[in-house]
């Protein structure tokens, strides 16, 4: 009904009822898909209950606070919905977990954090992070946006605004040498 | 470190910024794992197909206090199923067939209802419960002397 995006957000900001109803089902999976992967590779174990409260509170907070009279670049609005998502997730875990420790239900809270998964991955980041500790910043971004997070060279190029032969070049460079430091510490 | 804030994080994939705003929030992604995180999970969400349960939508309209245009039942099912069950008793050579299917059509359109859809969603969330419930209580040390069930001396 609403081609251009911009123009949807506009309307939503009037509070026009189409236009949110628009709003909802055109973003709520993008927000659903954000929280999710956000508990998941955060190591929370949760329910399918507490990503719907997430994705709900998100709306209600947009809806609420008129959040997005604050959005810049209104055609550009899914990275900022996403992150929006992520980081009231993290939050709604952070209450969850002090909300059972003033309860006592320890056990409870052990069970919000699993598994063998968050350990394996902390420590190649804990590995990680030592070896690339001189490297400069966007050589570090490149090397953990492909090691830690599993991007390709297309997609770092992309991400970084790069062109792809660059992000190859770094990438071989630094693994080579990333094997040397490995090796001469183990 | 103190992480960036939505607005200027989410600037980094979608907006032009200028040389020096980009490379201040590469010093600190580089650094800031969970910002990173974040990036990389608002990168993929752009590309990958997303699917939100229609229920959730439903809750968050209400919740906004949205009135949603009604829907339609489906009821394309019920009237196929209609037209079979009466062709049973017009061709009395095969009214067993066509009752069969105006049966097979009859409950079709009674698990597209929104009220079964409904009862389906909750009898799967009390099976994950239970399952959940199983995998996570802790082992019954009760009958072991001496000790409560979290194994301490009483």
């Amino acid at each position: 009904m609403f081609d251009d995006i911009h123009d949807l957000i506009g309307r939503c900001i009037e509070r026009e009822e189409k236009a949110w109803l628009e709003f909802i089902d055109r973003f709520s999976g993008l927000v659903y898909y954000s929280a999710r992967e956000r508990l998941k590779r955060n190591g929370y174990s949760f329910s399918e209950q507490d990503v719907q409260d997430i994705v709900q509170n998100v709306f209600m907070d947009i809806w609420e606070k008129s959040m997005l009279t604050e959005v810049r670049e209104r055609h550009k609005i899914k990275a900022w919905l996403s992150i929006t998502g992520q980081t009231r997730a993290l939050n709604f875990m952070r209450k969850k977990k002090e909300r059972l420790l003033s309860e006592e239900e320890l056990f409870k809270v052990e069970n919000i954090v699993s598994d063998k998964k968050e350990d394996y991955e902390s420590e190649l980041i804990e590995e990680l992070e030592k070896a690339v500790e001189n490297f400069p910043p966007r050589e570090k971004i490149i090397l953990k946006l492909n090691i830690v997070h599993s991007k390709t060279h297309k997609e770092i190029a992309d991400f970084m605004k790069m062109p792809i032969n660059t992000v190859s070049t770094i990438i071989a460079r630094r693994k080579e040498l990333l094997r040397k430091i490995l090796n001469s510490t183990t | 470190m103190r992480c960036l804030d939505e607005k200027t994080l989410s600037s980094y994939l979608d907006e032009r910024l200028s040389d020096a705003e980009r490379k201040g929030i590469e010093e600190h992604i580089a650094d800031c794992n969970i910002c990173l995180g974040m990036l990389s999970v608002a990168y993929e969400s752009r590309s990958r197909s997303k699917k939100c349960p229609a229920i959730l939508k439903d809750k968050i309209k209400n919740k906004l206090g949205l009135k949603q245009p009604k829907k339609r039942p489906e009821l394309k099912w019920l009237f196929a199923g209609l037209f079979f069950f009466i062709l049973s008793f017009v061709f009395r050579h095969y009214f067993f067939q066509f009752l069969a299917i105006s049966v097979i059509l009859g409950f079709k359109w009674v698990m597209e209802g929104e009220s079964a859809k409904r009862v389906i969603m909750i009898f799967k969330g009390i099976q994950e419960k239970e399952k959940k419930v199983e995998r996570k209580s802790p082992p019954d040390v009760s009958n072991i002397a001496g000790g409560d069930r979290y194994g301490k001396p009483e």
